[in-house]
């Protein structure tokens, strides 16, 4: 029983940093179609700013907050420079350019930092576990869950009671009657790209504290789990991104605890395997409508 | 009630799909206070022409000024700020948002004019049906409601003028009577308004001028009177292209 909420609360802070990067990918996808393929380049970029910031010798929560800042504003920056001159272009044009944007910022850490990884050690409260006597939880376990869960009600209360927020929900179902209810398209755009950009930054902050370093490939993996959680979800589906993302990481962790030691090494494929069964069940994903979200 | 120069100036419009040509050159104007009706056969290029306006359908020639300022060029939040709005064909409320939601939007644009989200009251004391239902998904309304939704949604900003696209579609004759009622009562408080419809009758019974269009041109244009009792206007319809 203990093992098995062990287990539990490790599905969850995984599934909870898929949510946070599941749902970022789902707000541009939903506002204008584009699927991001650079988010996961915010998550280690988040990581080479936090570096940065400890090596000037600055207090870690102020590493943390530079991280997050620079996740954000490069998210507005790569909407400014590759996504809005493509704006209402091609899905498919728009994910090559999202594809290009990944590849040179990919380059650029490689060049400009370094292809092998770089430690970023976090405070001792990051590692250690909690003896709740049933069971032992990680620390960075219970902070991730905290941490997600937190993000995900402040992301809510931003999207539902917020104007411009309510205005991203609007354009998900219809931009040219936003526009016309006066709000400004660049404005609403932008504003989408830094929510997205900080939550790639937080969900960044959660992967690395696990690692322990950053490597120019980092983000690379989660955001393809976010983009699985994203479908999983139901394309565009804000709650589904979260409930997608949330699945994965749960079947992730339970396949790796559960699964017999020498089909391990599968474990990826079992869960894909299952993901597509889900898909071909419910091909519209746990939210979607049958038919398009737009 | 036509009084001083025209509110919304619309010259030599042309509006192109790649090789189709929906609107081909158009010139109307609307004067404050006035309501003009737009009608015309399927396709005729009638929500081209409205949406072109608005800057949401491609131009490829021609002049819109709209309250002395060129709008030919501009945004259609900036356009929308400026105090012109549409109600879209099809109505295209956003379905997952309740109807306050709807409505609080609406407000957005008129913020300069002193509207704000506040001014639900006002819109749901026109709209009763609306009022009981304000924290509904609007995607779940009546064709009705919906219809009434949109428009309410199209004041909110308390625009200066505001372009109707077919008000009528798809909704049973009772309930096209109430949008007219509605209609008409926003004519009384002086509101200006370029109408499309389909129906008409009902399109030039509240309207001071109509103008028919085919084929994108206009081909026919009078006070409502002089076109109510024209015969060829049956032929816009009929004859189409
Ligand atoms: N988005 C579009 N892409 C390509 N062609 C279009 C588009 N919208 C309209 N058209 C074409 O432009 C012409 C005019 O269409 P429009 O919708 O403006 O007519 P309408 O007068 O509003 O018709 P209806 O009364 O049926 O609403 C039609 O031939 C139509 O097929
Ligand atoms: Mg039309």
């Amino acid at each position: 029983m203990d093992i098995f909420l062990q287990q539990l609360v490790n599905g969850l802070s995984l599934g909870g940093t898929y949510a946070l990067l599941a749902i970022g990918l789902a707000i541009i996808y939903s506002i204008m179609g584009l699927i991001n393929f650079a988010h996961g380049d915010l998550m280690t970029l988040t990581g080479y700013a936090m570096i940065g910031v400890v090596a000037l010798g600055l207090p870690f929560p102020v590493a943390i907050l530079c991280g997050l800042v620079a996740a954000t504003l490069a998210a507005m920056a790569m909407e400014r420079i590759a996504f809005r001159p493509l704006r209402g272009a091609s899905g498919a044009s728009m994910l090559l350019s999202s594809l290009a944007v990944s590849t040179v910022l990919h380059i650029a850490f490689q060049v400009l930092i370094s292809a092998r990884p770089q430690a970023l050690p976090f405070p001792p409260m990051f590692s250690g576990a909690m003896d709740l006597g049933f069971a032992r939880i990680g620390n960075i376990q219970a902070i991730s869950i905290v941490v997600a869960v937190l993000a995900l009600i402040v992301v809510n209360a931003i999207l539902y009671r917020l104007p411009l927020g309510i205005a991203i929900r609007a354009a998900a179902q219809d931009f040219d009657a936003t526009r016309v209810m006066g709000v400004q398209a660049n404005r609403l755009i932008s504003l989408a790209f830094g929510l997205s950009g900080v939550l790639a930054g937080i969900a960044g902050v959660l992967w690395i504290a696990q690692r322990g370093s950053v490597d120019p490939a980092l983000g690379f993996n989660p955001v393809i789990k976010a983009f699985i959680a994203v479908t999983l979800g139901g394309l565009g589906s804000l709650q589904g991104a979260v409930l997608g993302g949330l699945f994965l990481g749960l079947l992730e962790v339970f396949l790796r605890a559960y699964l017999p030691e020498d089909t391990l090494p599968y474990r990826e494929a079992v869960a894909l395997t299952l993901v597509v069964f889900v898909l071909l069940f419910r091909p519209q994903g746990f939210m979607g409508k049958s038919e398009a979200v737009r | 009630m036509a009084n001083g120069a025209p509110l919304l100036e619309v010259s030599d419009l042309n509006v192109a799909y790649g090789a189709v040509r929906a609107v081909r050159g158009v010139s109307l104007s609307v004067a404050e206070g006035e309501v003009v009706s737009l009608l015309g056969a399927n396709g005729a290029g009638k929500s081209s022409l409205l949406n072109a306006i608005m800057r949401l359908a491609p131009k490829t020639g021609g002049r819109v000024t709209f309250d002395g300022r060129d709008i030919t060029d501009m945004d259609p939040e900036r356009i929308a700020a400026a105090g012109l709005t549409i109600v879209f064909e099809g109505r295209r409320v956003f379905p997952k948002l309740s109807v306050s939601e709807n409505l609080l939007l609406g407000a957005l644009a008129g913020r300069r004019r002193g509207a704000n989200g506040r001014d639900q009251g006002r819109i749901y004391e026109m709209f009763p049906a609306l009022a009981d239902r304000q924290s509904q998904l609007a995607g779940t309304l009546s064709g009705g409601e919906q219809q009434m939704l949109a428009i309410g949604r199209a004041l909110m900003s308390k625009p200066k003028m505001v372009l109707m696209d077919e008000p009528s579609l798809g909704l049973a004759p009772k309930i096209v009577d109430e949008v007219f009622e509605r209609i008409e009562r926003l004519k009384a408080e002086g509101m200006t308004m370029l109408i499309v419809e389909q129906n008409v009758a009902m399109g030039l019974s509240v309207a001071d001028r109509g103008l028919v269009l085919s084929s994108g041109q206009v081909v026919q244009q009078g006070t409502a009177a002089e076109l109510a009792a024209s015969d060829s206007l049956t032929d816009a319809y009929v004859g189409g292209s």
